[in-house]
């Protein structure tokens, strides 16, 4: 009987708590892009000081041994050529919304799995949601950085609190 | 009436059923592949298709990967299929509930599709037949 294999990443040794630098956020998605949609990222330096106006933008907050909230910028022409990369269908464009979203929430988890205690922790489960810079923290990201996906930008801000942890 | 390994794909996203649905046409030309969006539909469809491999998210609306992979196995007609779930979620909870099961592996969010298709693969194998049918 062949045994089915299991995800070693479920049980390597996880690296303590720390915020990722903004190489390391464009390592992790440029790591998720290549497996999930067969594109690559190239970091690009940090954002833009101001936000800049973007069609697509979604944000996810992180709560249990550290909370945060973690942000994507890009234009729908990323989300489109994303949706089609990922599923090679030329009619994926109306789910342009959709493969961002989906990008969204593989990069938070991948995120908690390399820097924010892996799965050994509990993380409330969550979703990623539209948002706008409206409703960001008022502090700057405790990491940032823009990525260049083909000729497409993509912004990630990260705001984290890893108190609850330290001051235990 | 078809003849061929049949595969049921439940994922909520469409860029991800259409990931899948890709990597695994490329793969098994031959296989039939079935898709749900929820784990309801899932059950739905499996009383017109006898899937042999089941690839499941864990988070959905509806009946999650959870309450699918329950009733599935609950179930005295379905308990054997074989089950990859692919999801994001922390899956430590279902470790430990299905540690003595060998129908059912687990990948992480985002997997190669190399990986992907041997742990799909890998599950067919153990599986007695590899022929269903589909009305």
């Amino acid at each position: 009987m062949i045994m089915p294999p299991l995800v070693k990443a479920y049980f390597d040794p996880q690296p303590g708590f720390r915020v990722p630098s903004s190489f390391e956020l464009a390592e992790v998605l440029d790591r998720i892009l290549g497996q999930w949609a067969y594109l690559s990222a190239v970091p690009s330096g940090k954002p833009s000081a101001g936000p800049v106006p973007f069609a697509l933008e979604f944000s996810v907050r992180l709560c249990g041994p550290v909370n945060g909230c973690l942000n994507l910028r890009a234009s729908r022409a990323f989300a489109e050529d994303l949706a089609f990369a990922a599923t090679g269908d030329l009619n994926a464009a109306g789910d342009a919304e959709d493969a961002f979203q989906e990008l969204c929430n593989l990069l938070a988890s991948q995120l908690i799995r390399d820097f924010f205690g892996g799965t050994h922790e509990t993380f409330e489960r969550f979703l990623p949601m539209p948002s706008t810079p409206g409703i960001w923290p008022v502090e700057n990201p405790n990491s940032e950085c823009l990525a260049l996906i083909e000729k497409h930008p993509l912004e990630i801000r990260l705001w984290i609190e890893l108190a609850a942890r330290e001051r235990a | 009436m078809n003849l061929t390994t049949t595969i049921l794909l439940i994922e909520d996203s469409n860029t991800v059923r259409g990931f899948l649905r890709r990597i695994f046409q490329s793969a098994m030309p031959e296989a039939t592949i079935i898709e749900a969006v929820e784990g309801r539909q899932a059950l739905q469809a499996m009383t017109r298709c006898k899937a042999d491999l089941i690839i499941s998210d864990l988070q959905m609306p509806g009946m999650d990967g959870r309450s699918f992979i329950a009733k599935l196995r609950s179930n005295s007609l379905l308990k054997k299929k074989n089950v990859l779930v692919l999801s994001s979620d922390n899956i430590d909870d279902l470790l430990e509930l299905y540690r003595d099961d060998k129908g059912i592996a687990f990948l992480n969010k985002p997997s190669t599709s190399a990986d992907i298709v041997s742990a799909a693969r890998a599950l067919l194998a153990t599986s007695s037949t590899s022929f269903s049918t589909c009305q």
